[in-house]
């Protein structure tokens, strides 16, 4: 007589603790997944900052050293070519991603390719308005090291967490794919020499 | 045959083994996870009188405006780079309210002769790249190409006293006190509880108990793993220090 009864209970317990822990789960993935979200916006905010910084700098220097056209251009180049960049999906779609951070790779080389080229000009060294500048171009850059870094950390997290058996599961179903971190980039951590 | 297999599968083992507890003595600089006080003087820059009078400084400017500034200083990088370490050191230690981030943390690295002031986010407004760059050209490396080292920083901490002015004030007295983290999920367990006691009764005398508690156990265990995430993320320091969050502000170089 009480036998089907259990059987239902026991049913319901297993099925009960099942979408217990895939909820659990899943919430869990969406938590990892918007730290990365959160980690990009971010990303984004110190790139914005350094483009913001970039006219000024260019003009300031540019009163001092105009015979430097083709350094400007380099900048003035990669610096469009970056604020062009369509940012729609560039989480999801690792080419895209490539994109962004061969395009901010570029700018970030133009960038000290300029700042080793006012090295030979004294008298920038000594304008005060360059100097603040100098020091907010370093400051944007160590920023965008820093969330840069946070970015991968927060996306190699989550992409572990995706991928472990048994949450690969419940990401296979939720549709939870991997994203796109950071690389090293070739050449990026030198300064470029420069030939006199 | 199966031994010499056997001794080959072993070794990368013990290498991997070798190798995990060789790295963190091998690469880079070591610093403890907490601050002792707010003047970490272990390259030993400062005579005890200086250093008290810097502990003291800070801690009344804590006591007044809640911004907490941390001093560390090293013999030396150990291989490591200057930003990096520093906003490592920074993230752990958060010096700053939770709330405001409003933390300072000044790196010195004696025999690189390299320094870096670190800058909360909270502080980012009032204490800009280029006035920390000043305040490191001018006021400090003055005196530590002189190896004045008290002076230089001591120099520095008026100086970003001076400049952050009154960007926050003192906190009530009851916003120090830690906020207790409750674990979620109390109604699962009540559930599980009757579940428990409707299967040990139905089961009468035919060893119903076990199979109860295997379940009783796994549900706890699910239970927490739905919680467990950013738990203790954000724990606290000594005396009310950690929290403070930083991106990288600040400057940073040698003298």
């Amino acid at each position: 007589m009480k036998k089907p009864w259990i059987i239902l209970i026991a049913v319901l317990l297993v099925l009960f603790i099942m979408g217990r822990w895939f909820v659990g789960t899943r919430n869990r993935l969406v938590v990892r997944d918007e730290a990365v979200k959160t980690a990009w916006s971010q990303v984004e905010n110190v790139y914005q900052r350094r483009a913001d910084l970039i006219p000024n700098l260019v003009e300031t220097v540019k009163g001092v050293a105009s015979f430097e056209r083709e350094t400007f251009t380099a900048v003035a180049e990669a610096r469009s070519k970056v604020n062009n960049i369509n940012m729609q999906g560039v989480l999801d779609d690792p080419q895209k991603f490539q994109q962004f951070q061969a395009s901010q790779g570029q700018l970030s080389s133009a960038l000290s390719r300029l700042m080793v080229v006012v090295e030979r000009y004294p008298d920038l060294k000594a304008n005060q308005s360059f100097l603040n500048l100098q020091a907010q171009l370093e400051g944007t850059e160590n920023r965008i090291a820093v969330e840069r870094r946070r970015f991968n950390e927060a996306s190699q997290g989550y992409n572990t967490a995706i991928r472990l058996f048994p949450a690969s599961i419940v990401a296979g179903m939720g549709g939870f794919t991997a994203r796109a971190y950071f690389e090293a980039e070739t050449g990026a951590e030198q300064a470029p020499e420069v030939q006199f | 045959m199966p031994r010499p297999d056997h001794a080959l599968r072993r070794c990368p083992g013990w290498l991997l083994l070798l190798a995990i507890l060789v790295a963190p003595l091998a690469a880079g600089l070591d610093f403890p996870q907490k601050p002792a006080a707010r003047v970490n003087d272990y390259a030993r820059l400062f005579s005890p009188d200086e250093r008290r009078y810097l502990e003291s400084k800070l801690a009344a400017w804590d006591q007044a405006s809640s911004n907490q500034l941390l001093i560390a200083t090293f013999e030396s990088l150990k291989g490591e780079a200057l930003d990096d370490i520093s906003i490592r050191i920074a993230e752990a230690w958060r010096p700053g309210q939770a709330d405001r981030d409003n933390g300072v943390l000044i790196t010195v690295f004696l025999q690189n002769r390299k320094m870096r002031i670190e800058v909360g986010y909270g502080l980012e407004g009032v204490l800009p790249d280029a006035l920390v760059n000043d305040i490191r050209l001018n006021l400090v490396n003055p005196h530590f190409q002189r190896g004045q080292y008290f002076q230089g920083l001591n120099l520095a901490v008026d100086g970003i006293v001076a400049a952050v002015g009154g960007e926050y004030q003192a906190l009530r007295q009851s916003k120090r006190v830690p906020r207790q983290r409750r674990g979620g999920g109390g109604g699962g367990g009540l559930f599980f509880l009757i579940m428990m006691i409707i299967l040990m009764f139905s089961r009468r005398g035919r060893g119903g108990l076990f199979p109860a508690l295997f379940l009783m156990s796994m549900a706890g265990g699910m239970g927490r793993a739905g919680g467990g995430l950013g738990g203790g993320f954000r724990s606290g320091g000594f005396g009310g220090f950690g929290g403070g969050g930083f991106g990288g502000g600040g400057s940073g170089g040698g003298w």
